[in-house]
């Protein structure tokens, strides 16, 4: 990938120089050769790919079936700038001039195809194509625009055929329709092949011919093509599965390869009467032809799209989870270094303090060993907080082993733990049957011993101190259960509730209540790391319930 | 090193490179008058030279008597896990019981010490009183209360 990114950095440079300098005219002999390099090779191309056109020209009335440079003349605009568009005009004037048409006929033709490659590209670029065609929108976006774009273009030609009497009355719904249908083609086949090979240029892509399924699918697109319009009575939608074949394991550029070769064959053999398309062809044109060809290159390409996208996503979600592991691995060694290296200090100022109250305790006058014990206890305090940020830390480090848990268990579990903590105090605590969620187990019962504890310590002042965990249903179908923990301590103002989950945020009194505030911002970010939430409602004085959702409950008590 | 304990008569060998933490620990030894009992050695090399009498202890026979090695993890050139590797593949050493002693309790550094034969994993506590209770026990286990074979 940083192979690829690099290169594109080094080609967009060379891409942009081949537009000639905005501004005044060039005079330097030299500038105005650079000037007029790329609208001469352009105009050159689209005259070369018209006259291939042309070789299949419906009763000499200047209608192709397949149009090759109306899908140059779009992408070149789009490619290369809108300023190609005069020598676009002017060699779609030549072209027509040089087969015989008057210059009033070559004219009116021109226009209306300057018209269609100027809609078509703006059109295109209005609605944010995206070059390389990766999405099922931009194959979606050419399609139309070879819809809307021809209209013009056959409506123009036609009317002038008819105007300059080239034309006979009888056939202009035929020459129409083969003019429509022949410039959508050359946009949906051709220009999209050129805006997919241009693509892949920039993208630094290489023909790498290390497996033999691209020659194999070749092989077989020819053989099987051939094969189809040599009868009359195969229908060539059995060429369907090539193209589905193409996109799906050669994204873009194997959908524009097989449907220029499989399009190429077919024309050739409908053009030689050959195939389920010939009969009638000089009567009708190519009509059935063309709509095949559009349909097989439509699929093709978006078959193509929808597997660019998916693949793109997957690569981009891959490097988001490498992305992820790589600062994941830099948090547990930045959480290393501050429990290993903070704590060797405190330690140290713990120790000598302790040892100097020891020794020399006596020697020290009432203030001094006050001091003395401050000095010790700040060490002491200090440590639990590094204590505690390791645990913050430590949470969602690991991999979340989401599984059927039980809350009720977890619930239960906790209460054991806390056990030692809450004495011979008066206390019920009562625990619901609730339903199972998938959480982790581990870090399920580290919520409720937070929660459940906190509740402990906020009841001591309480003759009769109630802790409840409990559920309620969740709002609606697909929504997870909310489960509670509710109290009936102290509680606290709902006007600080947005810093109850703030680490070492303690929203009473430090000589009140024991602890360092640490408790409900493990919870916060456990719940958070399930993809679940969590709220509280409290009043001072009449206790708090804290409410949470940890994501996909299974329903089941 | 710093202690002038004859050299058939230590029973621990402490390797810690801190020496805070080398301080704290020989005070509380010596409050339970084991400190003459004591070798301190200050990183991983001069440990395994200390423990199989070469280099700077090549003029002095291996000692016999241990009966607890107590290894800090992070340490200066060889590191900690490194000297455990060492004496657990080493014939001769293997039987010392190896007490890591650490400052941060790391799940992959416990893994791995216990996986190269680590006989014990203690986090040094940042309080005093119970920094003296865990090497006070831990004396009276490896020192005491634990039969070493002879």
């Amino acid at each position: 990938v940083g192979d690829a990114r690099s290169l594109q950095h080094e080609r967009v440079p060379r891409a942009l120089s081949l537009q000639p300098a905005i501004g005044g005219v060039p005079t330097d002999p030299h500038h105005l050769l650079q000037a007029v390099r790329t609208p001469l090779v352009v105009a050159g191309t689209y005259y070369a790919s018209a006259r291939l056109g042309l070789l299949l020209q419906f009763r000499h009335t200047n209608a192709s079936p397949v149009w090759p440079a109306s899908g140059l003349a779009v992408a070149s605009l789009l490619l290369l700038g809108r300023r190609q568009l005069p020598a676009l005009t002017i060699a779609s004037f030549l072209v027509n001039l040089t087969t015989g048409l008057t210059a009033q006929v070559s004219a009116g033709i021109a226009t209306g195809n300057t018209i269609e490659y100027l809609l078509a590209a703006e059109l295109l670029r209005r609605s944010g194509l995206q070059l390389d065609l990766a999405r099922i929108k931009d194959v979606v976006l050419v399609a139309v625009s070879g819809i809307v774009a021809p209209l013009v273009a056959a409506s123009v030609g036609t009317f002038s055929l008819w105007l300059g009497g080239v034309a006979a009355p009888g056939v202009l719904d035929i020459v129409w329709l083969t003019w429509w249908l022949g410039d959508g083609i050359g946009i949906l086949v051709f220009g999209s092949a050129l805006l997919t090979l241009w693509a892949a240029l920039q993208a630094g892509h290489r023909w790498r011919p290390t497996s033999p399924e691209a020659p194999a699918l070749g092989v077989v697109a020819m053989v099987g093509t051939g094969l189809a319009f040599l009868s009359s009575t195969i229908s060539p939608s059995v060429l369907f599965p090539l193209a589905i074949w193409a996109g799906v394991r050669f994204e873009q550029l194997g959908a524009a390869a097989v449907t220029l070769g499989v399009s190429t064959l077919a024309t050739y053999a409908t053009v030689h009467g050959s195939g389920r398309f010939a009969p009638g062809a000089l009567q009708r044109g190519l009509i059935p032809l063309q709509l095949y060809t559009a349909s097989y290159s439509f699929t093709a390409m978006a078959v193509a799209a929808a597997i660019t996208s998916r693949r793109r996503s997957e690569e981009r979600l891959r490097e988001r989870t490498v992305e992820l592991e790589v600062s994941n691995q830099e948090l547990e060694a930045f959480s290393y270094t501050v429990s290993h290296d903070l704590r060797a200090p405190l330690r140290a100022i713990h120790g000598f303090s302790s040892m100097l109250a020891e020794e020399e305790g006596t020697r020290l006058s009432t203030a001094g060993a006050l001091h003395l014990a401050t000095i010790t206890r700040n060490a002491e305090h200090m440590g639990r907080l590094i204590d505690a940020l390791l645990g913050l830390a430590r949470v969602g480090r690991g991999r979340l082993v989401r599984q059927p848990a039980h809350p009720t268990q977890a619930a239960r579990a906790a209460v054991e733990h806390l056990q030692a903590d809450l004495g011979e105090r008066p206390l019920d605590i009562l625990i619901d049957e609730m339903p199972t969620c998938r959480a982790d187990p581990v870090l399920l019962e580290q919520v409720y011993e937070n929660l459940i504890g906190n509740a402990v310590k906020f009841t001591r002042e309480r003759q009769h101190a109630c802790v409840h965990a409990g559920w309620q249903r969740p709002e609606g179908a697909g929504h997870a259960a909310v489960y509670y923990v509710r109290d009936n301590g102290v509680g606290f103002d709902m006007r600080y509730a947005h810093r109850l989950f703030n680490l070492f945020e303690r929203l009473h009194q430090k000589s009140d209540i024991p602890g360092i505030g640490a408790g409900l911002a493990i919870v916060e970010r456990i719940v958070r790391c399930h993809g679940g939430a969590i709220w509280a409602e409290a009043a001072p004085g009449s206790g708090a319930t804290f409410y949470f959702t940890i994501g996909g409950s299974e329903e089941r008590t | 090193m710093t202690t002038t304990t004859p050299y058939e008569r230590v029973e621990i060998l402490l390797v810690e490179d801190n020496r805070d933490d080398e301080e704290l620990v020989l005070h509380t030894f010596r409050r339970h008058d084991i400190s003459n009992r004591v070798f301190v050695v200050r990183d991983g090399t001069e440990a395994l030279e200390y423990l199989r009498g070469t280099g700077r202890y090549c003029h002095r026979a291996a000692p016999s008597a241990l009966r607890m090695i107590l290894l800090d993890i992070k340490l200066p050139l060889v590191d900690g896990l490194d000297v455990l590797a060492e004496i657990k593949t080493d014939r001769e050493l293997r039987r010392i019981p190896v007490v890591l002693f650490t400052s941060a309790a790391q799940e992959e550094e416990l893994q791995r010490g216990y996986a190269f034969g680590a006989n014990s994993y203690i986090v040094k506590p940042v309080n005093f009183e119970r920094f003296t209770a865990a090497i006070r026990e831990l004396a009276n286990y490896w020192l005491h209360l634990n039969r070493a074979p002879a």
